[in-house]
């Protein structure tokens, strides 16, 4: 299991996204990430190109979502490669949870190599509308 | 004692990574200096996905990285030896009208275009879409394909 020393991963704030684009380092890859907001929950999505849903990890521990993802093998043996640009072998992203989400009530689905993660808010973060006497 | 032959390409490896992609990072802030800001209003932008391309004895088979692409949004075509895979990704109407907290993920039309080192059938291309790579395969026309020819020895 890989440690969060070892992997240079840019951590994200639901409630404050101030960093920047994480780099790349060696052969795991950040995946690139949206995160946006809607009225019940926050959506996390992430491009993993290549990698099949069984070979896709998505934890919770501590209040740091994590995702891992392995890529199948690109490339038959008897190909040469002609035009090289992906040398993508495996992708690692951790996004740090606010207070305001419910852990026990997460939905992650993949489709098309981008993987959808929602992350629903606790009944107390959610929009009330107040009604007036 | 024994001797190392000195390589070159180990020189190359050992130089810190970190270097590499400042040096990456100062060319790019090169290259936006000189573009000049007005440009982006005027030009579309036009992002570039992976590619590779693979030779195999009988056929090219080229591989495009669009995630969150579906073969309803890419167009495909072959003139001559010229491939070109464009398309455009468009954003889902939810993701519009919501609160964006962080945007890295590449949206709006793409291009890519290669010349194929020798021809192929035109008609019998085909390509299929799996884990949002693009797979293309081309069957190289009668003419490339490698020839054995025995020579006899008199």
């Amino acid at each position: 299991m890989k440690s969060n020393t070892e992997i240079p991963v840019a951590r994200h704030d639901t409630d404050q996204a101030l960093e920047q684009k994480p780099e790349e380092t060696g052969t795991v890859t950040i995946p690139e990430t949206d995160v946006y907001e809607v009225a019940d929950s926050y959506v996390v999505m992430l491009d993993l190109p290549g990698v099949a849903r069984d070979d896709i990890h998505v934890r919770v521990e501590r209040g740091v979502l994590s995702v891992e993802g392995d890529c199948a093998e690109l490339h038959s043996t008897q190909a040469t490669l002609i035009h090289n640009e992906l040398e993508r072998k495996s992708y690692y992203r951790e996004l740090n949870l606010g207070d305001g989400i419910d852990v026990n009530n997460i939905d992650a689905h993949i489709e098309n190599g981008v993987l959808t993660i929602k992350l629903f808010k606790t009944e107390q973060h959610k929009p009330r509308e107040i009604r007036i006497q | 004692m024994s001797l190392i032959r000195w390589s070159p390409a180990r020189e190359v490896t050992a130089f810190p990574r970190d270097i590499m992609n400042f040096q990456r990072e100062m060319n790019r802030m090169f290259d936006g200096f000189f573009r000049g800001s007005n440009d982006e209003d005027l030009i579309p932008s036009v992002w570039s996905p992976a590619v590779d391309i693979a030779e195999f004895d009988d056929e090219y088979q080229v591989k495009v990285e669009l995630p969150g692409i579906t073969k309803e949004d890419v167009r495909i075509s072959l003139e001559q030896n010229l491939l070109t895979v464009k398309g455009e990704k468009k954003q889902e109407k939810e993701t519009k009208e919501s609160n964006f907290h962080r945007v890295e993920r590449s949206y709006g039309a793409f291009q890519r275009s290669f010349t194929l080192p020798s021809s192929v059938k035109g008609d019998k291309v085909d390509a299929t879409f799996a884990n949002g790579i693009l797979t293309i395969n081309m069957p190289k026309a009668e003419e490339a394909k490698p020839k054995q020819i025995e020579v006899k020895v008199k």
